[in-house]
């Protein structure tokens, strides 16, 4: 799948990684890698973009925290979020059962 | 802080248009993921200037991050610029209609300027203004997709549009704040002239950055609208069944009055097509006179001019222009040899 193609769905995906609990960035690109068992292999800065739309979407919210010495910006999934998280699970299921069972067919 | 990450740092703050605040907040994101990848690449035995090369690498290329987080800003500013100048646009349209309807003042500079200026042209604008804020804000929140191509050209040109149309309305509402108009009408008049010049700085710099969402190519208006039906459709069972209804009586029409589809038909015939729609919408929208049994052809005569005036104006920019035999050929036989 090319870098496009998952750019598409990097939103989704965002929230859908969102959705296990808050995370900054760098932890967020990490676990998108580590849960596509390396398969979104993205240029690391691609999350950013991603994290402030969905931020002045609504459906993120961040704030700064400091941990070890280090400065971080924590987002974490809004209730706004949450609901748009369950709805983009559901499209994403029927969307790939339809695919998949076209595929089956081939 | 290494070389590589202040020369990155440098290139992406020249990059970013996203005003300064944002633009801070960006920096600081970035540096401290930096960092984080350079004590990672440290970990895995790099030395220092080797780790803050790899690390920026890893981070991708400054001038593709900067275009992403410009096309967001551009994005959001043509939303919010829709939304404000639909709002003052209509707000001045209501103003017109309750200060006329109570008759209270002697509008400037006088009653039949007033009318043309506040309720006749301003239609211009409101279609316009609608159009933008379709096509920026509630076109891509529906289908949950990002404003992109030519659908963002045309809402900034329709942005544009109703930033300079808007003038003369502001210029007429400003002079009538001092006639002794009732308070309310005078304070959604105070809104107007106070609020649509920012609205209108704001929609001619978002609209001038619409370039920067992609090349004019793909989807029109009437594509836009086709998709956003199909994600109602998808959403609501109201709207599936509403969508579904449409669908079939439409293709009933096409089977049974072949010769009224392909005069309403308004990607080939657009003129024929407005003109028939523009009448009906003037009875429409002078539907409760006909209903009281006071029926007001003049007022539905010009309704229908000025809805007929909108498409005149807009309807090439928008780009629902007629599609020619020629470019129809041309369509079908790139469409064989594909």
């Amino acid at each position: 799948m090319s870098q496009d193609a998952v750019r598409g769905h990097l939103d989704g995906l965002v929230l859908a990684v969102l959705a296990g609990g808050p995370a900054h960035g760098y932890a967020l690109i990490e676990l998108l890698r580590e849960r596509s068992s390396g398969f979104f292999e993205l240029p690391e800065g691609t999350v950013y973009p991603a994290l402030h739309r969905l931020e002045q979407a609504g459906l993120v919210e961040s704030g700064w925290s400091e941990a070890g010495g280090r400065r971080r910006r924590v987002y974490e999934l809004t209730a706004r979020g949450r609901r748009a998280t369950a709805d983009r699970r559901q499209e994403w299921r029927t969307f790939a059962a339809a695919v998949d069972a076209i595929w089956q067919g081939a | 802080m290494s070389t590589a990450v202040t020369d990155y740092l440098g290139e992406l703050g020249t990059a970013l248009r996203v005003g300064a605040r944002r633009q801070r907040r960006i920096s600081a994101e970035v540096s401290d993921h930096l960092a984080e990848l350079i004590a990672d690449e440290t970990a895995r035995g790099a030395d220092d200037v080797l780790a803050a090369e790899r690390a920026v690498q890893r981070f991708g290329a400054p001038a593709e991050l900067a275009a992403e987080f410009n096309a967001d800003a551009v994005r959001y500013a043509l939303s919010r610029a829709a939304c404000g100048l639909a709002a003052c646009a209509a707000a001045a349209f209501f103003a017109a209609g309750l200060s006329l309807q109570t008759g209270a003042a002697r509008p400037w500079p006088s009653g039949l300027v007033f009318s043309l200026v506040m309720q006749l042209w301003v239609q211009v604008p409101v279609a316009c203004g609608a159009i933008a804020l379709f096509l920026a804000a509630v076109a891509p929140w529906l289908r949950g997709t990002l404003l992109a191509g030519r659908p963002a050209a045309l809402a900034g040109r329709s942005l544009a549009l109703a930033s300079v149309l808007l003038l003369p309305v502001v210029v007429v509402a400003a002079a009538n704040l001092g006639t002794g108009m009732p308070a309310a009408e005078r304070l959604l008049l105070a809104i107007v002239v106070a609020a649509t010049p920012v609205a209108a700085i704001i929609g001619l710099r978002a609209a001038a950055r619409a370039s920067w969402l992609g090349r004019s190519a793909g989807e029109d208006v009437l594509d836009v609208i086709a998709a956003v039906g199909g994600a109602l459709a998808g959403r609501w069972s109201l709207a599936a069944r509403a969508h579904q209804l449409a669908g079939d009586s439409w293709r009933m029409a096409r089977e049974r009055t072949p010769w009224l589809t392909r005069w309403l038909d308004l990607r080939h015939h657009p003129w024929r097509a407005a003109a028939t729609v523009s009448v009906a919408a003037g009875l429409l929208l002078k539907a409760p006179d006909l209903l009281i049994g006071d029926p007001d052809f003049l007022g539905s005569a010009m309704e229908a001019a000025a809805v007929y005036t909108c498409f005149a104006a807009l309807g090439g920019v928008l780009g629902l222009r007629a599609v020619r035999p020629l470019e129809m050929r041309s369509r079908v036989k790139i469409a064989t040899t594909a």
